[in-house]
């Protein structure tokens, strides 16, 4: 078994929560929106998201799982917030992501993040041995609503 | 109706949108913007955010679903990095449609084409829940 192997199946079934200190806000759905350059009225004209059934306007759905502005905490030398990652390294790269969203979003949702780490495997790739890492997020707001979970996958190069 | 091919969403990844992303998401990791950084780890040139690739599917499926519809599910799989300078095309097509207690679902497989037709992102899915029409 790798190193890395080694290191990475210890982090499974390790967990950190992260209570937003503040409401999510319309400025973060509309800075995400121009980011993303997605200008959809649900996400930035209130009064069009209530012809909606919508009691304000919605984060676009992606938001809560992309965002770590739950984290109060300070940049690490590699850019991530200080604290984000149950890796313990952030060189990791992204295979993939499952979304699944409950609920819409709102401004004055606050925001409860629930990390867990499910599985740690290795796989032979194109390019040699990977280790992938699955990670798992629920994301609630301060009802303990469930508003979306966000299955991760990462991948990390074994054998150096 | 499945079969149905979404209209295409065309997004020109530059520079300025990927340290607007990294902003707007509180993600400050140097991969996305540090050129020196990324090269002493082995990378040609900062990339995109995988997840901002996730952001323009979910703006493929709502823009083609209409504004009743609620995005349920959206699944994706990265293959080829994104990179400053690409032209990204976010396209899809209806695969299922069912009747249930919550509503009508329609699933949709999604793919992401580069301007050098490569797979950027496949596959994808979305499931989207649309009122039935007695909810209207």
């Amino acid at each position: 078994m790798s190193d890395l192997l080694d290191s990475l199946k210890k982090t499974v079934g390790q967990e950190v929560v992260f209570h937003a200190p503040e409401e999510m806000g319309k400025p973060s759905i509309r800075q995400y929106a121009l980011a993303v350059g997605d200008f959809n009225p649900l996400y930035l004209d209130t009064e069009f998201a209530k012809t909606r059934g919508l009691r304000d306007v919605m984060a676009p759905p992606t938001l809560v799982c992309d965002t770590w502005q739950y984290i109060d905490s300070d940049i690490d030398d590699k850019g991530g917030l200080v604290g984000r990652g149950l890796a313990g390294e952030s060189n990791g790269l992204r295979a993939g992501n499952e979304y699944e969203f409950f609920q819409p979003v709102y401004p004055d949702d606050v925001i409860t993040a629930h990390w867990k780490v499910k599985d740690v495997y290795e796989s032979e790739g194109r390019s040699g041995s990977l280790v992938f890492q699955v990670l798992e997020a629920n994301f609630y707001n301060q009802r303990g609503e469930l508003l979306a979970r966000n299955t991760e996958t990462m991948f990390y190069r074994a054998g150096e | 109706m499945i079969g149905d091919e979404l209209m295409p969403v065309v997004k020109e990844v530059g520079m300025a949108r990927m340290m607007a992303y990294g902003a707007a998401t509180w993600d400050f990791v140097r991969l996305h913007y540090d050129a020196d950084y990324v090269r002493e780890l082995g990378f040609e040139a900062p990339f995109v955010d995988g997840q901002m690739v996730g952001g323009f599917l979910s703006q493929l499926v709502q823009d083609w679903a209409g504004p009743d519809a609620f995005l349920r599910k959206l699944a994706f799989r990265n293959r080829v990095m994104a990179y400053p300078g690409d032209t990204l095309i976010c396209r899809g097509i209806v695969t299922g449609v069912s009747a249930t207690n919550e509503g009508g679902m329609v699933e949709c497989d999604l793919w992401v084409e580069n301007q050098r037709n490569e797979k950027v992102v496949d596959v994808a899915s979305a499931l989207v829940r649309f009122p039935l029409k007695a909810d209207v």
